[in-house]
């Protein structure tokens, strides 16, 4: 279960860089989705026990439409899944998709971004 | 869970953020056995980055995830670490406007806390956590807030910090607890446990018990401190979590208050944010208590962060953001809950805003639009999704006037009130000075205690009225 979770985080986060043009390398993927992960496991946890339910329901609601899990459909199928989940009249989708949203791209521009850190002379 | 370690003091401090840390060192100055745990770790202060992502893992509680239920949601951050809040906060500094000491003493009974009273307790503090105004020129974000003030004809200041500048040119160190009172208490003879966090309060034989959990790498031990006395110091929302679980509930949890803040991303014609900047100063103070205005840190990753899922996000932040600055308005609306949930270790946190308070939000909001432009900026991005680019040609049209808010766009750095002080029992929790109301030997002293939001930034009235209390436990022995 718990490794069904990460495989899924790990695929979103990297579809969320991909569809906002961000050209990372491949270790500030791995390390917005690291970020991400690890914010997942310190949230509170009535809302990590939440968020895993919802990162299952995430990857296994492709399964109807596709006939496989988020983490194996192709670039723009999964692009498609996340309009359709950002659009959604359910508001729990809307609002998983705004935290990854805001996290990842937390994760994947301060990985970008490590030299601003660098206090002036 | 292995191993159950016991140990016994005079004085258990329960969380060792501006509250604990400062009254933990009066009580080791005044010589008694002291004990202060903290749920976080020990870290330096430079152990992480500002606003990085490791400080947000190591640093904050939950990881900065905190999240206020209702119909309008709010998120909120608070430090989780030696010193608390005061680690990862700028240390913006002000003592309490004398309006909001004199209505607790008129709305909620408490006494000794005029304006005239309370100046001693912030110069002791002072004293040891130095406050200081920056030397040179404040960054160009922070003079374009006080620029466009200025063409309005509405005051802002520059806010002093919780920081010592040691050269004219800026450089020197924050002022934070784990630089100051924290060495200060051990030096004294106080005795310090970090990565302990206590589920439990029990009264026995005239003594607490305080039990929970001590975390060592992967490993966790069950731990029992036996005290004669315990302040509890775990911030407004862990301390009414911590006291509602232990059985104590009169008022405790049912008044918790915030700072709610909008941002906007204002884009100038010119550098305002440059590598290395010092944190932005400026507050707007015309319209307190209604709203304040103020810039805050603007940083790639948090100018990115608050526009995310904004189309071309990375190739304008990638061009532009040295011509960024975030600006904030923050109000006083909203009251919340605290409450815990079987089974989980984290309480839940429920808020309500009235239409008046929306619409206070909005009209912060749109005051914050004008003098935005008013200082210059080529364009305005409310940090609010779906919420329209503003410039001097849209003006403010687009704003509505009651705020229409999705997930994410209210936030906080600012929380109190939970278990309010004062002579009121039907409104307090706790006694003027923090004895909470039918028990022996159990006090609050953080945050949680301030009756109302401070309007200004908080800190400095915790320390004083947690400096305040701690003389007067002192001086009744505890009585
Ligand atoms: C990002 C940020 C920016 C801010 N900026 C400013 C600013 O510029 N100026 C200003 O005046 N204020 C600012 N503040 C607010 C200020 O930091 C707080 O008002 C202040 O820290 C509150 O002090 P406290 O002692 O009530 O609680 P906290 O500082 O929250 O400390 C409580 C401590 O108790 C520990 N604890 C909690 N539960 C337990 C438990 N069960 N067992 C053991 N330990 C426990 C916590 O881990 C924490 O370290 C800011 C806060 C944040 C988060």
């Amino acid at each position: 279960m718990a490794r069904m979770v990460e495989t899924t985080v790990i695929a979103l986060v990297d579809s969320l860089i991909d569809e906002a043009g961000i050209p990372a390398t491949a270790a500030q993927r791995a390390h917005a989705a690291g970020y991400v992960l690890e914010t997942i496991a310190r949230m509170p946890d009535h809302f990590g026990l939440g968020f895993r339910a919802l990162a299952l329901l995430f990857s296994w609601s492709s399964v109807a439409r596709y006939g496989r899990r988020f983490h194996l459909l192709a670039n723009d199928q999964r692009h498609e899944q996340l309009r359709a989940w950002r659009g959604s009249g359910l508001s729990f989708r809307r609002s998983m998709l705004a935290f990854y949203d805001a996290f990842a791209t937390f994760g994947v521009y301060s990985a970008a971004y490590r030299d601003t850190d660098t206090p002036r002379p | 869970m292995t191993g159950h370690s016991v140990l016994d003091t005079d004085i258990l401090v329960i969380g060792s953020g501006p509250g604990g840390s400062v009254a933990a060192t009066k009580f080791a100055e005044a010589g008694r056995s002291v004990l202060m745990v903290e749920e976080g770790e020990h870290l330096p202060l430079d152990a992480t980055p500002h606003f990085s992502c490791e400080e947000m893992l190591h640093k904050y509680r939950s990881a900065g995830v905190g999240v206020a239920l209702g119909k309008r949601k709010l998120a909120w951050v608070e430090g989780s670490c030696v010193g608390g809040g005061s680690e990862v906060n700028r240390g913006l500094y002000h003592r309490t406007p004398p309006y909001v000491l004199e209505r607790w003493a008129r709305d909620y009974g408490v006494v000794d806390l005029s304006p005239g009273e309370m100046t001693q307790h912030f110069e002791a503090c002072e004293a040891v956590a130095t406050v200081q105004h920056m030397p040179g020129k404040p960054s160009e974000s922070s003079q374009a807030l006080e620029r466009g003030a200025t063409k309005k004809g509405w005051t802002a200041i520059a806010a002093p910090r919780l920081y010592r500048y040691d050269t004219a040119d800026g450089r020197g160190s924050k002022q934070s607890m784990s630089a100051t009172f924290v060495p200060r208490f051990k030096e004294l003879g106080g005795n310090l446990l970090a990565d302990v966090r206590i589920q439990r309060l029990r009264r026995t034989n005239r003594t607490w018990e305080a039990s929970g959990v001590r975390t060592s790498g992967a490993q966790k031990t069950q731990i029992t401190i036996r005290a004669d006395t315990v302040f509890v110091a775990c911030g407004a929302v862990q301390t009414p979590a911590l006291l509602r679980r232990s059985g104590i509930r009169h008022n405790v949890g049912n008044s918790l208050r915030f700072h709610p803040m909008l941002k906007i991303i204002a884009e100038f014609d010119h550098e305002v944010n440059a590598p290395g900047d010092f944190d932005p100063v400026h507050q707007i103070k015309e319209f307190e208590p209604r709203f304040g205005m103020g810039c805050s840190i603007a940083k790639p990753p948090l100018l990115a962060m608050l526009q995310a899922a904004r189309p071309g996000n990375w190739t304008s932040i990638e061009r532009d953001w040295r011509r960024m600055g975030i600006y904030y308005v923050q109000t006083s609306g909203g009251r919340a809950t605290v409450r815990n949930l079987p089974g989980f270790a984290s309480p839940l946190v429920r808020i309500h805003f009235t239409p008046e308070e929306l619409s206070t939000l909005a009209d912060g909001l749109r005051h914050l639009a004008d003098v935005l432009l008013a200082a210059g900026s080529v364009r305005l991005r409310p940090c609010i999704a779906g919420y329209p680019d503003l410039d001097r040609q849209t003006g403010l049209a687009g704003l509505p006037e009651a705020l229409e808010a999705p997930d994410g766009s209210l936030t906080s750095v600012h929380v109190f009130s939970s278990c309010p002080m004062g002579e009121d029992r039907a409104r307090t929790a706790t006694d003027s000075f923090g004895k909470v109301h039918g028990t022996d030997g159990l006090y609050i002293c953080d945050a949680s205690l301030l009756c109302t939001p401070t309007i200004a930034n908080p800190q400095g009235t915790v320390m004083a009225v947690a400096h305040r209390n701690a003389l007067v436990a002192l001086d009744r022995k505890f009585g």
